[in-house]
């Protein structure tokens, strides 16, 4: 293959800090924002998406050699998408009540651009094996910063994690943010996370 | 075949799509048992939220496991299957088959023999078409409740909950929808506990049996009447149609006369 050998390690763990596919490039905000005012919620979507990321890139890979060019991103819609939906019907058989309050969400991991991103970005130029754990690197990364978020708005949004009320009720109304809950507290989150980021690594820092 | 000749194209893109298409079907038959094991403990739960005593019995309902749900309806619960036109009870058709009978499902998808239409100058919640047969789930034990499905048209949407009565089946107990898809703030309100625990102690019926509950504008006055949601003017006459359709001679009429003539 075209692309130099990496090793596992790099594979796996790059996406999580030194190239986060939030953080760094800037793909799948749009569910960051939708799930992440309950931590719960959050990490259904985080281990969906790693899943759904994980396997389709494997499966796209494995089949790159007979995909032809010219249909190779219907191909690859038709698999994620497929992945997508046996996802989802596995959440409304066995996590009933996150998948009803995730509702559509599931079914739009379909357009999370980290999965597009990656089956047309990787899998298609390398081995199913190496494709798999690129997949589930990326998916860690999305994960890290879904549950960064969700801790800061279901904190200050609800003051409970996980659904566990940490405060009196008193408490809950005289202080509960109510911005927190709403999606435009997210993109303040994002932007802090990768400000605190890019000071810690400014090579992501990228050049004016 | 050459790479990038039609033939090849149509062959790979008909084999994707076929073993995605078994992949897919194979989950969603597979799956079907355990997902139909909590649409039904969800619509036990809703049940159990409509015929809760107050509010604190219904914080605990809406906290318990799916097996917790379930034992309850089982325990405190009488599910009986009524003819709507005439009020009879006609549970013993439905042998086996009780939990399984979606009643809306009858009406809108028109399954044969077990939907009327409805004409529409009594189409209060405009839903076109009523199941012949409803379900009327019973509480028995030391709160008696008789939870009634109700449903019909509120701004955008049509709105499905459950209705609870008191025992005297005259008098409302609670009023909640577990689908709907008005609008969030406004009329999304009818989700608003503090709204829906207005309706407890609301007579419906006036002493000839006619529905005279009203969703008014501004403060109730008279125990007949529920505020309506501001801001919320068609959903809040939707609610109140419904109401009228439901526990009217169309809706449940026949078989609250039947009940009330056997207690009295």
């Amino acid at each position: 293959m075209s692309s130099q050998k990496k090793s596992l390690g790099k594979i796996l763990f790059g996406p999580i800090l030194d190239n986060n596919p939030i953080a760094l490039q800037i793909l799948g905000i749009c569910s960051a924002l939708a799930v992440t005012t309950k931590m719960d919620k959050s990490l259904t979507m985080a281990i969906a998406v790693t899943l759904v990321t994980a396997v389709s890139s494997a499966a796209i890979a494995s089949i790159r050699q007979y995909i032809p060019g010219s249909i190779r991103i219907i191909v690859q819609m038709t698999v994620i998408a497929s992945m997508v939906i046996v996802v989802d019907q596995f959440l409304k058989a066995f996590l009933y009540d996150v998948s009803k309050e995730l509702s559509v969400f599931v079914g739009l991991i379909i357009t999370n651009c980290i999965v597009m991103g990656r089956a047309e970005g990787f899998a298609m130029s390398n081995n199913a094996q190496d494709s798999f754990w690129d997949g589930i690197g990326n998916g860690l990364g999305y994960s890290l910063v879904l549950m960064v978020i969700a801790v800061f708005r279901e904190l200050f949004g609800s003051w409970s994690l996980f659904g566990y009320q940490l405060v009196s009720d008193e408490f809950k109304r005289e202080f509960a943010q109510g911005l927190m809950l709403q999606s435009p507290s997210a993109f303040f989150l994002i932007g802090l996370f990768i400000w605190i980021l890019r000071t810690a690594k400014p090579a992501q820092i990228e050049k004016a | 075949m050459q790479r990038d000749s039609v033939g090849y194209i149509f062959t790979v893109a008909g084999a994707v799509c076929a073993v995605c298409a078994l992949l897919v079907s194979a989950a969603a038959i597979g799956l079907k048992p355990f997902q139909e094991y909590w649409v039904q403990v969800d619509t036990q739960r809703n049940i159990l939220l409509a015929a809760a005593a107050d509010d604190d019995e219904r914080a605990k309902f809406k906290t318990m496991s799916g097996q917790e749900v379930s034992d309850f309806f089982k325990q405190n619960f009488r599910n009986i299957v009524i003819d709507l036109a005439t009020g009879e009870e006609v549970t013993d058709q439905y042998e086996g088959r009780l939990a399984s009978y979606r009643q809306i499902e009858a009406a809108e998808l028109r399954k044969a023999n077990q939907y009327t239409d409805i004409p529409v100058e009594s189409d209060l919640g405009q839903i076109k078409r009523r199941e012949n047969h409803s379900h009327v789930y019973i509480r028995t034990d030391s709160t008696v409740r008789y939870v009634f499905p109700v449903r019909g048209k509120g701004l955008w949407s049509t709105l499905k909950g459950f209705l609870a009565l008191q025992p005297d089946l005259k008098t409302a107990a609670y009023l909640t929808y577990y689908s709907h898809a008005e609008t969030p703030g406004l009329g999304g309100e009818v989700d608003n506990a503090g709204w829906k625990s207005r309706w407890n102690g609301k007579i419906i019926f006036d002493d000839a049996g006619n529905v005279k509950l009203t969703v008014v504008k501004g403060d109730s006055k008279t125990e007949s009447e529920v505020d309506g949601l501001s801001g919320a003017t068609i959903t809040s006459k939707g609610v109140e149609n419904m109401m009228r359709y439901w526990m009217g001679e169309q809706g449940f009429g026949p078989y609250l006369r039947r009940v009330r003539q056997e207690k009295s």
